[in-house]
């Protein structure tokens, strides 16, 4: 790769990037720090620890919008807004208020026996064979049910399956052609979803939260509530797969990573902020300058994207020493792989939770995993993620 | 010693309660609150990995 071409062309949807992302993100620490690139009509990026953090935290200079959407989103995609990702405090704080409460600890520590045996499913589907294409078979698999079943209570097999079905085709294929009309057929179903569940009993779920809150004086429109649920899908499903997929990709290569979990099961939370460090499944972050400022003593106007590189900042020597090596006993961890300020990620906690069940019971049914190819592990295209979408594994069942 | 949590910079990333969950709590919406602000020895290394890991620093050891 020409690595020099970051400098001013930056493509965050470029295949060759993805697959020398950390050379890259390197690079761009070294040379370029804070960077303008002309790809989809012209942003910055920006990489040290630092400074992402202080993007991410001053929503009144770096606002989040559609607006601020790196490349923009394709001809014919639905035009709102989506809460609270698209919005700026305080409005979006209101929106946190009601969303907050469903994502703590507490409230989501009764799923984990059923994120368990979503986990355990997938594992018994293969076991058996000793080997597997481990994105497929497991990482997208377990993951992709678990908003819709616990937080909006479907639990009709062919509904399951057709969200499911929408999900992975907007998520997985972020420019193709069939965007559009996926995202419609998806947000279709959502709306006549949202009639039916305001025709019938309250179940005390995260929808009925959405169905009865009132945010600036207003309770929420059908609008509102489907662009919400949109979002709450598309950002907790990726995340998991990516994450969960790079873990085991890095104890596939360091099988010394695995012995060592194995033995000491209690480094396993610590072992996965470090994964998550290592490799954030979410790599850049999208912001719209609202007024004239300046950044690493670059001006920048209001009305122009700034791309925050997560990537960049959780591997900037100047915050973790050592940034390169992946390093389970790590003292201090302030990765922002869950970003930083007010839009941190609503759902981290069920992140973590589920990241963790499924490392658990990979490690405890699978021994000595191994890639079969490290260098045919491929990097998937979703937009801002980071993740295999394809990643032959072996191993011996226990 | 003392340790504080501002509440105005806390984003409930709950890497404190996780880390010193004896020291820590998550309120209703996540965010954290500090349930004995007494740091005693037992629990001072805890509180420091949670003061050092706060991805907004929105954690302080305070001297008494």
């Amino acid at each position: 790769m020409d690595f020099e071409s970051l400098e001013t062309n930056y493509d965050l949807l470029s295949p060759e990037l993805k697959a020398n992302m950390w050379p890259a993100v390197d690079h761009m620490l070294r040379q370029c720090p804070v960077a303008h690139s002309e790809a989809h009509g012209g942003y910055w990026v920006v990489s040290e620890y630092d400074r992402v953090f202080e993007v991410l935290r001053d929503y009144e200079r770096f606002g989040s919008g559609r607006a601020a959407m790196v490349p923009p989103p394709p001809p014919g995609a639905l035009a709102p807004d989506m809460p609270p990702i698209h919005l700026n405090p305080p409005e979006q704080h209101e929106y946190r208020k009601v969303l907050n409460p469903h994502f703590t600890p507490a409230a989501i520590a009764g799923f984990e026996a059923g994120i368990r045996a979503l986990v355990t499913e997938a594992i018994d589907a293969f076991i058996k064979d000793g080997a597997c294409e481990f994105v497929g078979a497991f990482a997208r698999r377990f993951p992709s049910r678990l908003f819709f079943q616990f937080f909006c209570s479907i639990d009709d097999e062919a509904d399951l399956q057709r969200n499911v079905g929408w999900l992975h085709g907007i998520l997985f294929d972020p420019t193709g052609e069939n965007y559009a009309r996926l995202e419609r057929e998806w947000a279709e179903w959502i709306y006549g979803f949202i009639a039916r569940r305001r025709q019938s009993e309250p179940r005390g779920d995260l929808v009925d939260s959405l169905l009865t809150a009132v945010i600036n004086g207003k309770p929420l429109t059908d609008d509102e509530v489907m662009a919400t649920m949109m979002i709450l899908i598309m950002g907790g499903f990726g995340t998991t797969a990516d994450a969960t997929a790079n873990a085991v990709r890095r104890m596939a290569e360091r099988p010394e990573l695995q012995d060592r979990l194995r033995a000491e099961p209690e480094l396993l939370p610590g072992a996965i902020e470090e994964f998550l460090r290592y490799d954030p499944p979410v790599i850049e972050l999208p912001r719209m300058c609202r007024v004239d400022t300046e950044i690493g003593g670059h001006q920048i106007h209001a009305g122009e994207r700034v791309l925050v590189q997560i990537g960049g900042a959780n591997r900037d020597e100047k915050e973790f020493s050592g940034a390169a090596d992946l390093d389970l006993d790590r003292p201090r961890n302030k990765h922002l792989a869950f970003g930083a300020g007010p839009h941190r990620c609503v759902g981290s906690h069920l992140g973590r939770m589920s990241v963790r069940v499924a490392l658990e019971e990979v490690l405890g049914r699978m021994d000595d995993i191994r890639l079969v190819d490290p260098s045919a592990v491929r990097i998937g295209a979703a937009l801002q993620a980071y993740g295999p979408e394809h990643m032959e594994i072996t191993f011996r069942a226990r | 010693m003392k340790v504080q949590v501002d509440n105005e910079v806390c984003q409930g990333h709950g890497r404190c309660y996780t880390l010193s969950p004896t020291v820590f709590d998550p309120d209703v919406y996540g965010y954290a609150v500090v349930r004995t602000d007494a740091v005693e020895p037992d629990v001072e290394k805890s509180v420091r990995d949670a003061v050092e890991s706060c991805p907004e620093r929105a954690i302080r050891l305070v001297e008494t």
